[in-house]
């Protein structure tokens, strides 16, 4: 019985020895020792006169020459293939363990607290898809206007406020907020520029209310965009009132003009 | 329930090792992804960081005038400071990563991982570019005098300075004077140090702790004076110190 398990072992060695990726090669074995038993039963069934050990070895003839066998298994298992997969599943554990780590470790789960990767700090009202234009590799787009009517005796005063949005595909370089702030100039129905590298703010200490009335603030972002709502002082609603933002940058300078405001009642 | 999730996961479709392997790197690649952002997209050199300032700021790509040198530990406070070598072998230490550049009317001034901002070109004679950051206060730095002491040992004093550099000065130039009344109206005189290539940087000693007020010099008048290595006067500028963009 040893003999022909060794048989049968130096053969299954010789036929695997070309694939050098171990896993590959204990479970290419443990098939060819599977299908070696097969033949073993099978020709036994077939020739109730064979013993086992004659059987086996009818079985490891019918296999073939076990060098040949070696040399094109050889071919089909590459290694490098092997060990790139678990190096890779390696690296995916160890990455996905450290991030857990991370998340538990910060207070702002997913996010840099210093620079959070998205997040949303005022609304923007008066949805709409307004003008577009291109610079540097920057979308700035119109996505907001609306007059913020506030009742007359409320803590807050009637402002315009428009939206733009300024996307990327570049997500590590998103704009930098300061320079849109100084390149920036917003022309309300007045017809008075106001630049957004300042602000004016209304407060209301007893009510305790603070509000932007000409200014510039950032609104929403995520990893593709950045969205900022301008605000300008307003007075009398007209739907057909017009909003004009000049933007001046070292690149290049445009304009985009809103002329349709959506009144929005506020309480 | 157990019974339907084992059913479920035995027919999930089965990949091959390929196939693992591309949705293994694809994971790993979003999870490093991830990590990058949570870091705030560092990039590997500060010219790199300087330049994607450029780009975030929608400032066309400069020609680099200024640029940190590597890193010295000897005699530097913090990771982040600069040591230049002046030509009168002068060692002095910027605080901060800054960069100059030039456009065609303009210098940038940038402060890596911090904020970068511009002053127009001079249309003639030197240019002079206030070293300020994003609150406006501008760069300081220090030279360090080392002696020996009494009674053994070495000793090692801090001067710090409020920095300015020049360019486009002569190359005849020896030496350098600048004044500037500050917003108290005191007349205070700053120095200049050759880093060569028409670039000199002028520091005005700080007088004590807490001496340095933020932006003191911008908006404030100076009085430049370039001369010869004979002494002779080859050049005075006046001027306002330009309020950074």
């Amino acid at each position: 019985m040893i003999q022909k398990n060794h048989n049968v072992s130096v053969w299954l060695e010789t036929a695997v020895s070309g694939i050098r990726f171990k896993p590959d090669r204990q479970a290419v074995e443990e098939e060819l020792r599977e299908h070696i038993e097969d033949k073993t039963l099978d020709l036994m069934r077939i020739f109730p006169g064979m013993t086992e050990e004659e059987a086996r070895e009818q079985a490891l003839d019918r296999m073939g020459d076990p060098e040949e066998i070696g040399k094109e298994l050889a071919k089909i298992h590459k290694p490098w293939l092997g060990y790139l997969w678990r190096a890779s599943k390696w690296a995916l554990g160890l990455l996905a363990a450290a991030a857990l780590v991370v998340c538990a470790a910060t207070n702002d789960h997913f996010q840099n607290a210093r620079h959070p990767l998205w997040g949303e700090r005022a609304t923007s009202y008066g949805t709409v898809r307004g003008e577009k234009a291109e610079l540097g590799g920057y979308t700035f787009q119109i996505v907001g206007a609306a007059f913020l009517d506030y009742p007359e005796d409320g803590a807050y005063q009637d402002v315009y406020q428009v939206t733009v949005r300024v996307s990327s595909l570049k997500f590590w370089e998103r704009i930098d907020p300061a320079a849109l702030y100084s390149g920036l100039t917003a022309t309300g129905p007045d017809g008075v520029g106001q630049p957004m590298d300042r602000a004016t703010v209304n407060m209301d200490l007893e009510a305790g209310a603070s509000q932007i009335t000409v200014g510039i603030e950032q609104t929403r972002w995520d990893l593709f965009s950045r969205e900022f709502a301008i605000y300008l002082e307003g007075h009398d609603w007209k739907e057909n009132d017009r909003v004009t933002l000049d933007f001046h940058f070292g690149r290049g300078d445009f304009a985009l003009t809103v002329d349709h405001m959506e009144q929005v009642v506020m309480e | 329930m157990k019974e339907k999730l084992k059913r479920i996961w035995a027919q999930r479709p089965g990949l091959t090792r390929g196939q693992k392997l591309v949705r293994n790197l694809g994971l790993c690649t979003l999870l490093l992804l991830w990590f990058w952002g949570m870091a705030d997209y560092p990039l590997p050199t500060a010219e790199l960081e300087f330049r994607r300032l450029e780009r975030t700021n929608l400032l066309p790509r400069s020609e680099i005038v200024l640029a940190p040198p590597t890193y010295r530990s000897y005699l530097t406070v913090s990771k982040e400071d600069r040591t230049f070598v002046a030509r009168d072998g002068t060692e002095l230490t910027l605080r901060g990563r800054w960069f100059v550049g030039v456009t065609e009317d303009r210098a940038i001034a940038a402060l890596v991982g911090e904020s970068i901002s511009t002053v127009p070109l001079a249309e003639t004679g030197p240019t002079l570019v206030p070293l300020v950051d994003g609150v406006g206060d501008h760069a300081g730095g220090y030279w360090v005098e080392e002696g020996p002491m009494e009674g053994g040992g070495y000793r090692y004093d801090y001067h710090n300075f409020s920095a300015l550099l020049l360019f486009n000065v002569p190359e005849e130039t020896a030496r350098t004077e600048m004044s500037i009344t500050d917003e108290e109206g005191t007349p205070r005189l700053g120095r200049g140090w050759d880093l060569e290539d028409g670039r000199w940087l002028v520091g005005f000693e700080e007088k004590g702790v807490g001496d340095r007020a933020i932006g003191w010099c911008l908006d404030q008048p100076y009085t430049l004076r370039l001369y010869r290595e004979d002494g002779s006067l080859l050049l005075e500028q006046a001027g306002t110190i330009p309020r950074a963009e």
